[in-house]
């Protein structure tokens, strides 16, 4: 399995990756983008199975590169890690197709609990 | 809604572990950041772009919060506090941490929030004013930690 961790932050990249490893789903390959513009290339380019999207960066936000994708027909597995952890954040990222929403800071149990059923 | 506004004990202990590991051990504690000497403030706002919240933090534990979280040696946070100073790869991890903290605050009071500005303060420069504040210690395993604020302004 292939997945795509967005954010602009080089640190929660590695932070979210070295918790992924620490879940179930330790087999994977792990690809990184800087930010939404960043991560259409990776997506066009290596065809991930699942996107895992930071919400507030520079250049494309995370919504914006969901919407981006759907609008685009491209119906690819994707799932928010976020500080942002309001209701409406959370409705805005179902209502355009996100899977889960996972808040930062998490574990690797609430990293497991929100992947598992998206990859059902 | 809660008149809780200001996070607890539990929770910035809670939130410590959750992003440096179990052995982060956080205080009350009685004073907060010296703003006598360079200091760090995050100032989280309002949908209506209004400061709410501020944290701000002494170097020990802003340096050590930057690179404890990418494990950057901790000599390196030390060095950066005795000079006076947050380096530029730690600052980028401080302001993710700073980002992330914004949970202390929504967590009690259900208000959105989020970082507006994370800046290093000059020696004596002030420190916007609070209503309300409590202080806290935190000492990260192999950094030297320090005290931080959470206030509502």
């Amino acid at each position: 399995m292939k997945i795509l961790v967005v954010d602009d932050s080089k640190a929660m990249r590695m932070i979210v990756i070295r918790t992924l490893k620490q879940t179930a789903f330790s087999g994977f390959s792990a690809i990184e983008a800087n930010n939404g513009a960043e991560a259409i290339q990776m997506i066009a380019e290596h065809k991930p199975d699942l996107v895992l999207s930071d919400w507030n960066m520079p250049e494309m936000k995370g919504i914006d590169l969901l919407k981006n994708l759907r609008a685009a027909g491209n119906n690819i597995r994707f799932g928010f890690i976020t500080s942002e952890s309001s209701p409406e954040v959370r409705k805005e990222a179902e209502d355009n197709g996100a899977a889960f929403l996972v808040t930062k800071p998490f574990t690797p149990n609430s990293f497991e609990a929100a992947i598992a059923p998206a990859l059902a | 809604m809660s008149d809780q506004i200001l996070p607890t004990l539990d929770n910035v202990q809670k939130l410590m572990q959750c992003l440096l590991g179990n052995g982060v051990q956080a205080k009350q504690s009685v004073t907060g950041p010296d703003t006598s000497k360079p200091y760090v403030l995050a100032s989280y706002v309002d949908e209506n772009d209004r400061i709410r919240r501020v944290l701000t933090c002494d170097l020990g534990l802003a340096n050590s919060l930057g690179a404890a979280i990418s494990m950057i040696p901790a000599g390196l946070a030390t060095d950066s506090t005795k000079a006076g100073s947050v380096p530029d790869n730690i600052k980028l991890n401080l302001h993710e941490v700073l980002n992330i903290c914004v949970n202390l605050f929504t967590e009690v009071s259900r208000e959105r929030l989020t970082l507006k500005d994370m800046k290093v303060c000059a020696a004596g420069e002030a420190a916007p004013a609070v209503s309300q504040s409590i202080k806290f210690s935190v000492q990260i395993p192999k950094y030297s930690g320090g005290v931080m604020l959470t206030g509502s302004v």
